[in-house]
């Protein structure tokens, strides 16, 4: 489904990916940590192309990511991308939010979108918030509507760039009940997040990044219970 | 009193005054009108990231900003011939105010854009959208709300400037002003109507920039 291949990332004199190389298979669940400032976040915006890569190859489901802009708008409407801070539209509604991409990058149509983006709502259990502005929702309910936004296009993959970091503690079962959900259903996912529980029940792969490099990778119980790496196992003794 | 002063306002010169607010009307909605659509292309070029594009807008909203609306009519009505372009006066003064006002327009326009941040640049990319879907779908919208305001005060200010294409007698408000002022020397009465039909113009446009941004107002 993914495939990374060496890929060299800075940011001016900033070696932000260092010769990076990652398979995800199609229904996966990769789940990636590290401390801020590894290059999870710019990993993950590297593979639908947020971030320009400087060397290396992305595929994302057979399809090479490069200049070319067709390429990219064409992956990008099938990876579904939620956000830390949301970045839900505000100035449309909850509904609108999550049909104008279906209809205006799908050109699929509207009546049919409707009826698929008021499924997807009720899924996620919003179905009597779709007439209501983003700002009128909470935190919880925001992030919601995000993935729901990004499922109306009918995603082959998603990725989810610390998406309860932002949130109220109380807020953050609602999201990740939501994401698991999502799992079971067999969605190919990468997630970052600091979430170590999220990534011990759902995760098929745990990744843990530190200075630009995956430094260990392995089913959750491998990478958190018997970590071999010294950095892993500083970075989970801080957090654990 | 000389007999050849006229000592009131008669129904031929009320006509002229409507023919003046008429003239003026034209002047206003054709040049500020195409001063917008300029306006927009200009200050999408100078939002742009490409520097061809940003830095010329830059350069023609510079010049014209910082040269006077009087001079560029001049130019505009005098210099040209003298390049053997004759212009008429109607189209002298909607060619300047066209010019004048894309430039200031343009600036606002990349404020309103830029205000927008770049998270939902983000997410509307990252949904596939092109530059142009995001720019119409996402990102205008919500710049609208803040171009609206000082759009609106800077159209009612060239609505009362356009009151300069008078020195090149082309029969707008203010030259009416002028010629029924010479004709009856009732300077008080004349100019005093001339600005309340300024006002006329310019009022429900103040009102309509409060009610479209009320309308687009975006809580929280």
């Amino acid at each position: 489904m993914v495939k990374v291949k060496n890929i060299h990332k800075h940011f001016g004199h900033l070696h932000v990916l260092k010769d990076v190389s990652l398979d995800v298979a199609r229904g996966e669940v990769v789940v990636i940590i590290g401390p801020s400032g590894s290059g999870k976040s710019t990993l993950l915006r590297c593979l639908n192309y947020l971030e320009p890569i400087q060397s290396g190859e992305i595929w994302v489901d057979g399809i090479r990511l490069d200049h070319h802009k067709t390429n990219i708008r064409q992956v990008r409407a099938e990876v579904g991308m939620v956000f830390q801070s949301f970045n839900l539209f505000p100035h449309l509604s909850v509904l609108r939010n999550v049909m104008l991409a279906p209809v205006i990058v799908r050109k699929r149509p509207e009546a049919e979108v409707r009826q698929e983006a008021l499924a997807i709502l009720a899924k996620v259990g919003l179905q009597d918030k779709t007439d209501a502005f983003p700002s009128q929702l909470s935190g919880g309910q925001q992030q919601r509507v995000a993935i729901a936004r990004a499922l109306c296009m009918q995603p082959k993959l998603m990725l989810f760039d610390e998406v309860t970091s932002a949130l109220d503690p109380e807020l953050v079962r609602e999201v990740l009940d939501v994401m698991k959900q999502l799992a079971r259903d067999g969605m190919t996912m990468i997630v970052v997040t600091h979430e170590m529980g999220f990534a011990r029940e759902v995760a098929d792969r745990v990744i843990f990044m530190d200075e630009g490099q995956i430094v260990e990778q392995g089913s959750a119980e491998d990478v958190f219970d018997r970590p071999q790496n010294q950095r892993t196992k500083e970075f989970l003794g801080k957090i654990l | 009193m000389p007999q050849y002063v006229q000592d009131r306002l008669n129904i031929y010169d009320a006509l002229l005054l409507l023919q003046g607010l008429g003239n003026t009307v034209l002047l206003c909605v054709a040049g500020l009108g195409l001063g917008l659509v300029i306006a927009l292309f200009v200050g999408l070029a100078r939002a742009s990231r490409f520097r061809w594009l940003s830095w010329p807008a830059a350069f023609y909203i510079e010049v014209i900003r910082d040269s006077p609306l009087l001079m560029q009519l001049y130019l505009v009505f005098f210099a040209l011939p003298l390049m053997g372009l004759q212009v008429p006066i109607l189209v002298a003064g909607v060619a300047t105010l066209m010019v004048n006002s894309s430039a200031f327009m343009a600036e606002i326009v990349r404020a309103g854009i830029q205000a927008i941040g770049k998270d939902q640049w983000d997410a509307a990319r990252a949904l596939g959208m092109g530059y142009l879907q995001s720019m119409r779908y996402i990102v205008m919208p919500q710049a609208a709300r803040v171009i609206i305001p000082p759009g609106v005060g800077l159209l009612i200010g060239l609505i009362k400037d356009s009151s300069v294409v008078s020195v090149i007698s082309y029969i707008e408000l203010t030259r009416v002003g002028q010629i029924l002022t010479e004709k009856t020397f009732l300077s008080f009465q004349v100019f005093g109507i001339v600005a309340a039909l300024y006002f006329v113009l310019c009022y429900p446009l103040s009102r309509l920039a409060v009610s479209a941004e009320r309308r687009l107002k975006v809580s929280g």
